[in-house]
């Protein structure tokens, strides 16, 4: 490539970072502010930072969504990394029908899926008599989270030798043996992939939490939303602020230690 | 004996693996097809409309229409109820024996006066098949047109600005893709509510963006509360479905391909023409797909931007599910119409690009 | 004669209706170099599946030692197996491979036993210094040994292999079938052998079974199945031949091509129509004159060795290796001795093998595409 479409080709890539960064700049900048407005700098302050604690509906909510999130990307993983399994081993129709519905709330717009939901939950609770609360999160939260991990596994099982399990099975295995011991370990780094994937969907969401948590739990999307109505208390600005400085973390940590291991992989090609 | 062998069947049954996404069968027909089955039997039904019974202490039991029941909000948020049945008589006599209670389900108004209690009953009574949750969905095809018109706007100018980036990310070395890779998805992982409701600070009349311009004294530009504000928030929201499957497809693409277009004379254009955009048309569908569902169906940027001002089809549906229009009738035809059009449009751009349907994700 | 090790009685196997074993009958004895040769889809990987446990049959027994095992699960068989393509777990290193099977024994086998049998197994196999390796990063040749290893650690008295060459170059594939011989016979146990490529068949086994279609074709020595074939299918899977249609007379005479020729077969009814087999490497080319069939050059291939020509008799086209040049275009005559004629009996597979009319120089290489994933390989049962 010649050094002039390289120089044009970094400066629209530096546009776009732009674009993509200034809310977040601003965000982070304002969390600073000694006033409340999200236009005028006043001064520098940590208060924010100090009321955040103090304050129990922001920490009550961003709890809930930690919670949530874990839980769910856990069933999620479990659940999807077996149904998974036994998808791969099902005759080609079924699965594919299978795979279709798993897909349903993938390709839906997120608002159906909240939507449709929330229907369900509410002509269940009439007979079953309970109401939308962190249950129904849970439920919804669980549901749109499978298909990630199956998506993330099923890759994973189709590059293993169809061979392995009968090879575990000879060696001295029963079929759950050969489960536990062959197959999980390979495909391990679709199930953990498939995890974070999840858990960073559950965290995301605000469309299916609102139409399906109700007005007794609130995760942290929820009560920036209610929020919205008024004016957002820049304590939200805080929480954002070190939310990012953590993930930013977790990033750089990771992406690190994988770079490394492509060097070492390099390394040990030319041996 | 039976037992046994019913047992050993089960056994059998168990030891195949495809047994292991038994549960998860029932899951998807439970959580998944089922709503939207309900949202397909919803769309088609009768919006339920209260129908009072009034019980007197003679156990006569006499229906009223909705038009002979009168009920007032008092300042003290109490609810005073007045009914005049057929023979003329309105209960209670006086309001200020009356004592008015809500049930917690809407259902039970029990009215009573010094000498007599009436219970009285409301019950929403619905059901039955109807077309006229339809009427009400043709009643917002305006907000139907803007919805789709915005999200093919955002889309073009999704694929527009995301190319050229996939194309010169593709190109660059291992080691800044990796980190262009991280800095794009970065984003993601701030609340979307948040990162939209910054734009209003940037654009709003007196935000940072007019305050920025008018150092260069450029008159401020009108931008919140108009439909670019929403384009804007959406393109922002979401250009990185965009950028990461076309980069993932395009960094695919063997580069003795493009070589061997340019050995059989193909010029630069040419080579982009006839090669690189033809073999990247799945990562194109692909990220068409993943904004344009998205960016139709969104509700809360179009309030935080648009002010209320351009009501979007998401913003309909939520207000018929959670909002003041409450009506799960009208709410779900609306979103049966959107599912449907969405589906079919999906299935245009998926033929055009021939089965390479969810080439990519993430 | 040794008893039987293994006996296949009546076997038969159908996936959704369709026949993928009919009527097996096989005796495999103690300590013999088997080998299960025919095309792709011909059912052998099944009878291997069969033996080893992965399948049961849907009729028929199977005996191990006189005792029937039918319903005995793969791991309690004496018996193991090396997978096509090795089917090594790639998140265990070598010795971890290997040790598999040994940490699954009952009673625990202590971890001392454990290293001593892995390291015993890793010289066998010539892998020793590879215990540390990750699997992934071995060459074919090297995985193949660790397949090997992690199947006779378990010291079975059988050993399945299924294809275990084809993955891998030509070069190594001929080192390779010396190696598995001599293991073979160092391990001193049976080893049951699947592949589709004759030469290596005829190469190690003691025994082959030549199958087709679900159904043995023919069961012997390589030498029995490459001289007396039984039918025109064994004799043009194995190696190649010109097989014409002929009818015997009286018992040592055979008459084709309007000719008759002296033969050392019989045994057949008066003047029934058989198959008759000329190698092409037994052929004797003469000049015109001296010869008792006369036909045209009408392709010559150099193959190193020798030439393959194509000679044209009266529109039936006859494979000849030779090591004279006959130039193109050129008549010659050829003379066939008795024991170069071969008379089998007709089968359901006369007229469909042994004619080189369509003859092409890479006849060979497309008859060998059948390399690959053999039947169903779903490991659903």
């Amino acid at each position: 490539m010649s050094r002039k479409s390289r120089f044009f080709g970094r400066a629209y890539t530096a546009l776009i970072l732009l674009f993509l960064y200034a809310p977040i700049f601003v965000l982070i900048v304002f969390s600073f502010n000694a006033s409340k407005s999200r236009t005028v700098w006043v001064g520098f302050t940590f208060d924010w930072y100090r009321e955040l604690f103090h304050d129990a509906s922001i920490l009550g909510s961003f709890y809930t969504t930690l919670i949530v999130s874990v839980i769910a990307a856990a069933v999620a993983t479990v659940v999807g990394t077996i149904s998974a399994v036994g998808l791969h081993s099902m005759k080609r129709r079924p699965r594919n029908a299978l795979l279709f519905i798993n897909n349903i709330p993938l390709v839906n717009a997120d608002i159906i899926t909240g939507v449709a939901m929330c229907l369900l939950f509410v002509s269940l609770g009439r007979v079953l008599r309970f109401e939308l609360g962190f249950g129904t999160l849970l439920i919804a939260h669980i549901t749109f989270n499978i298909p990630y991990v199956i998506l993330s596994v099923m890759p994973k099982l189709r590059q293993l030798d169809v061979n392995l399990v009968s090879a575990a099975r000879d060696l001295g295995c029963t079929w759950f043996g050969a489960l536990r011991r062959v197959i999980l370990p390979e495909i391990r780094p679709g199930v953990i992939n498939g995890a974070m994937i999840a858990f960073t969907m559950s965290i995301d969401d605000f469309v299916i939490s609102y139409f399906t948590a109700g007005s007794s739990a609130q995760t942290l999307s929820m009560t920036i939303y209610s929020m919205t109505r008024k004016r957002i208390s820049p304590e939200i600005n805080a929480l954002s602020t070190l939310l990012f400085v953590v993930v930013l973390g977790l990033l750089l940590a990771v992406n690190i230690r994988s770079s490394r291991q492509d060097e070492r992989e390099k390394i040990k090609h030319k041996t | 004996m039976q037992n046994n062998r019913a047992a050993s069947k089960f056994r059998t049954a168990l030891s195949k693996p495809s047994a292991l996404s038994a549960p998860y069968v029932g899951w998807l027909a439970v959580f998944v097809v089922a709503p939207i089955l309900l949202v397909v039997v919803y769309a088609f039904s009768k919006v339920p409309s209260p129908v009072y019974y009034l019980t007197r202490e003679t156990g006569i039991v006499e229906t009223v229409t909705r038009e002979t029941v009168n009920a007032e909000l008092q300042a003290d948020d109490s609810l005073i109820i007045t009914v005049t049945t057929e023979d003329g008589i309105a209960y209670p006599e006086s309001p200020e024996n009356a004592i008015s209670l809500l049930s917690q389900d809407n259902t039970v108004l029990v009215v009573s006066r010094a000498d007599a209690t009436v219970v009285m009953t409301v019950r929403f009574e619905g059901g039955g098949f109807t077309f006229d949750n339809f009427g009400g969905v043709w009643k917002s095809a305006p907000v139907f047109l803007r919805s789709f018109w915005l999200a093919f706007i955002s889309t073009v100018i999704c694929l527009v600005l995301g190319y050229p980036l996939a194309y010169i990310l593709a190109r660059e070395t291992r080691g800044i893709q990796r980190a262009m890779n991280m800095l794009i998805m970065l984003p993601m992982w701030m609340n979307f509510l948040l990162r939209t409701y910054a734009w209003m600070s940037i654009l709003e009349n007196t935000g940072l963006l007019n305050r920025f311009l008018s150092i260069f004294g450029i008159a401020p530009l009108h931008i919140i509360n108009t439909q670019t504000a929403v384009v804007i928030g959406m393109v922002y929201n979401f250009l990185p479905f965009m950028v990461l499957p076309l980069y993932s497809v395009i960094v695919k693409i063997d580069r003795h391909v493009i070589e061997a277009a340019q050995d059989l004379g193909a010029g630069a254009g040419q080579v982009f023409r006839r090669v690189i955009f033809p073999l990247s048309l799945p990562g194109v569908l692909s990220g068409v797909t993943m904004v344009f569902v998205p960016a139709v169906s969104t509700f809360a940027i179009s309030k935080l931007l648009g002010g209320g001002m351009s009501n979007l089809l998401g913003d309909l549906i939520e207000r018929n599910f959670r909002g003041n229009a409450y009506n799960l009738e009208l709410g779900s035809a609306i979103a049966l119409v959107m599912m449907v059009v969405v589906m079919v449009f999906m299935y245009f751009v998926n033929r055009f690009g021939d089965g390479t349907e969810g080439a990519v994700m993430m | 004669m040794q008893n039987a090790l293994i006996r296949l009685a009546d076997c038969a196997m159908a996936f959704d209706g369709d026949v993928v074993l009919d009527n097996i009958n096989l005796e495999i004895r103690d300590k013999e170099f088997l080998t299960l040769l025919g095309p792709s889809g011909c059912g052998k990987t099944t009878t291997l599946n069969i033996i080893g446990g992965f399948k049961k049959p849907t009729r028929g027994d199977v005996f191990f030692d006189g005792v029937r095992i039918n319903d005995v699960p793969p791991h309690k068989r004496h018996v193991n197996t090396v997978f096509q393509k090795y089917a090594l777990f790639t998140h265990l290193n070598v010795y971890e491979n290997v040790a598999f099977g040994l940490r699954l024994v009952k009673p625990k086998l202590s971890e001392a036993e454990i290293e001593r049998r892995v390291t015993e197994m890793l010289d066998v196999v010539s892998l020793h210094g590879f215990e540390r390796r990750d699997s992934s990063s071995l060459s074919g040749g090297q995985q193949q040994r660790v397949a090997i290893a992690r199947a006779l650690v378990l010291k079975p008295r059988v050993l399945l292999l299924d294809e275990p060459l084809g993955a891998l170059d030509l070069r190594l594939r001929k080192d390779m079938q010396n190696e598995l011989k001599r293991i073979q016979q160092a391990m001193d146990i049976t080893f049951i052998y699947v592949t589709h490529d004759q030469e290596e068949a005829l190469a190690m086994s003691d025994t082959i079974v030549v199958m087709d279609g679900g159904a043995i074709q023919q069961v012997g020595s390589p030498e029995d199945i490459y001289n007396e074939p039984q039918n025109a299918f064994v004799a043009d899977f194995v190696g190649e031949s010109n097989i014409v249609d002929g009818t015997m007379p009286q018992d040592g005479v055979v008459e084709f091509f309007g000719r008759k020729f002296k033969c050392l077969d019989g045994g057949f009814a008066p003047n029934e129509p058989v198959d008759v087999v000329i190698r092409p490497e037994d052929v004797d080319i003469v000049p015109p004159g001296a010869g008792v069939l006369i036909g045209t050059v009408t392709n010559i291939t150099f193959k190193g060795v020798h030439y393959d020509i194509i000679v044209d008799f009266h529109g039936f086209k006859w494979l000849i290796q030779t090591t004279d040049l006959s130039p193109l275009g050129a008549k010659i005559g050829i003379k066939l001795d008795p024991d170069c004629i071969h008379v089998m009996k007709k089968s359901k597979y006369s007229g469909m093998f042994g004619d080189y009319s369509s003859y092409s120089a890479e006849y060979d290489d497309i008859s060998d595409v059948s390399v690959g994933i053999d039947e169903d390989t779903d490991y659903a049962e």
